[in-house]
């Protein structure tokens, strides 16, 4: 499956990246190998069925030996300490009043 | 006593227990030959201010009576891992200066341990790569010979172990990044169970398929780490709640009547002659010991590239989408002027991430974007499905551990790769497989081949089966060794202080 320069662009938009005229050419001759190569699953018919096969499965084989269950992730709806609003904001790149300050998202 | 190089932790542990040394000593002596050595080889990106400080708190605990088999002991950790109060980038620009406010549970149960963290490794940017020349800093070089790479993506773990900079490290492991390093710079290095290690504080590259793992000087430290940073964590509910074994008594049970399986897809065209021979030879050793060993199948083998570098990068691409510089990481700026939100988010991401992070993340999106994720990744799914049946079933009829090469090749030199990233990812052609069915896997150094180079074999085992691996490991350790690169021996002894 051949692919194209401007699908290129379009897949780094839907990943919100910039890319430069460079990267755009090296990336689609690259992908176009990498994708050429990931074509050899398309083979896995010949030898082996694919029905009945969940396709959002996970390859659990602690799930199939029967080992143990994932611990309970729910708790009691109560409060607990959390992290502080200084430390949440000690990483951001602008903050003011206690928030995360970005460029404006709407056209006013 | 000046701190012996390169030696395993049981050596330090009846040191300092006997008061023969400190930990204070100990991590001086290890920040000294990160120092001296790492100049030249660029393991670390950067050291612990607090290490010392760390060393004398484990002091002050083995002189109150204290006694614990990582007390006092240096650590070096990954930095894809968080470290409270330690920068923590994944060797990428985009998380440049990001300090995280808490650490992760691997980290947390070393520290509680009396472990001491020495610093911070370098990496493939985001664990995206087998060289370690992915990283945003330069490239870590491989101490048995410079002028090739020490794998990836744990690269600078695996350095600085076998450059005796650390007797303990821990790195991730998601297609083999704790295995392949590992077996480059011949040590061992063990990639646990999916589920037996939490994940919280480990930065994801591919959920379902990362896994933190030890890097050390012999299998038993590979096991006693284990036992400090295994076991159920509710921060991680992919963590499961299965006992941890007696993981470090594991290793001095032998393998007599364990059943060990040779894959024979494992052995194709593709290995170097010379890493097939060893193998083979292991398995006559396993033999020798007691183990019964033969052939098996798994026919799927040749599909577990393509699969994995479909699920790997489409779990990537939904993993790193938080990479926006509203909450952390460096914001881009574009042309001049106010920008609006998505403008920052491309110039965030276009100027933040390396070249193979960018690649990875667009396959990833097309292989989940519309029209194309049931051809894409809902085959690689099913596929991996398959994959781990194979592995299951012959689990349940019987077989303990698989035994089979690490790498295809030994180490190759630094840029050999660095354009071609599909010759890049085959060389993750016997790693992944044990990601993409969740099973732990064992790499065990099998002294060198004729150019001196080192040579891994694998262990791979069933899920929560970490036990068979411990056996098999420590007993292929006792016949083979661990050795010490020449570089590293030789410039030790230029020092006034000698060698051990």
């Amino acid at each position: 499956m051949p692919i194209h320069r401007q699908q290129v662009q379009r897949i780094a938009e839907l990943a919100r990246m910039d890319l430069d005229s460079d990267e755009l050419s090296l990336f689609s001759e690259q992908l176009q190998s990498i994708l050429d190569y990931i074509a050899l699953l398309d083979t896995i018919d010949t030898i082996r069925s694919l029905e009945g096969i969940d396709p959002a499965g996970s390859g659990d084989s602690a799930g199939m030996m029967g080992h143990g269950q994932a611990v309970e992730a729910l708790r009691e709806d109560e409060p607990v300490p959390c992290l502080s609003s200084d430390a949440a904001l000690a990483n951001a790149p602008d903050s003011r009043n206690g928030h995360f300050r970005v460029p404006r998202v709407l056209e006013l | 006593m000046n701190t012996p190089p390169c030696l395993g932790t049981a050596h330090l542990r009846r040191a300092l227990d006997e008061r023969e040394t400190t930990a204070y000593r100990i991590t001086h002596d290890c920040l000294d030959r990160i120092d001296r050595f790492d100049g030249e080889l660029n393991a670390f990106l950067r050291t612990n201010p607090d290490a010392v400080e760390e060393a004398e708190a484990a002091d002050r605990r083995i002189e109150a009576g204290e006694r614990g088999p990582l007390l006092g002991i240096p650590v070096a950790v990954k930095d894809n891992l968080n470290t409270a109060g330690l920068e923590t980038t994944c060797a990428s620009r985009i998380l440049d200066g990001f300090v995280p406010p808490a650490d992760a549970t691997a980290v947390e149960r070393l520290r509680a341990a009396g472990a001491v963290i020495l610093g911070k490794t370098n990496m493939d940017e985001f664990a995206m790569g087998s060289s370690t020349e992915n990283s945003c800093a330069r490239p870590t070089h491989n101490p048995w010979d410079p002028e090739r790479v020490p794998g990836g993506s744990s690269g600078g773990s695996a350095v600085a172990v076998a450059a005796g900079m650390a007797p303990l490290a821990l790195g991730s492991d998601t297609g083999g990044s704790v295995r392949q390093p590992a077996a480059f710079c011949g040590i061992p290095g063990l990639k646990p169970t999916y589920g037996r290690v939490s994940r919280f504080g480990l930065i994801a590259f591919g959920s379902s398929l990362d896994q933190i793992g030890p890097l050390a000087r012999g299998v038993r430290d590979l096991a006693t780490v284990l036992e400090t940073i295994a076991g159920p964590d509710p921060r991680d509910a992919t963590c499961r709640d299965v006992p941890v074994d007696a993981y470090v008594a594991a290793c001095e049970r032998g393998v007599d009547g364990l059943r060990v399986g040779l894959p024979l897809e494992y052995f194709d065209e593709g290995l170097d002659p010379q890493i097939d021979r060893r193998v083979h030879e292991a398995a006559a050793v396993l033999e020798g010991l007691g183990a019964r060993v033969e052939e098996v199948s798994l026919p799927l083998t040749r599909y577990a590239i393509p699969t994995y570098y479909l699920i790997a990068t489409a779990e990537a691409s939904s993993n790193l989408a938080r990479y926006d510089a509203v909450r952390y990481g460096r914001r881009g700026t574009s042309g001049d002027g106010p920008q609006d939100l998505p403008e920052m988010y491309r110039a965030t991401r276009g100027a933040g991430f390396g070249a193979e992070v960018k690649r990875r993340i667009m396959l990833g999106t097309y292989a989940l974007s519309a029209g194309y994720h049931d051809a894409f990744y809902g085959k690689a799914s099913q596929v991996r499905t398959l994959l781990t049946r194979d592995f299951v079933r012959h689990f349940e009829a019987g077989i303990d551990l698989l035994l089979a090469p690490t790498t295809p090749t030994v180490a190759f030199p630094i840029g050999d790769r660095r354009e071609d990233p599909l010759r890049m990812y085959l060389s993750d052609v016997y790693t992944t497989t044990a990601n993409l069915a969740g099973l732990p896997a064992l790499s065990v150094p099998l002294g060198t081949h004729g150019g001196g180079l080192p040579v891994g074999g694998q262990l791979i085992g069933p899920a929560f089966g970490e036990v068979s691996l411990f056996r098999a490991g420590a007993a292929l350790e006792r016949h083979f060794g661990v050795e010490t690169p020449a570089w590293i021996a030789g410039r030790l002894s230029q020092t006034e202080e000698g060698t051990a």
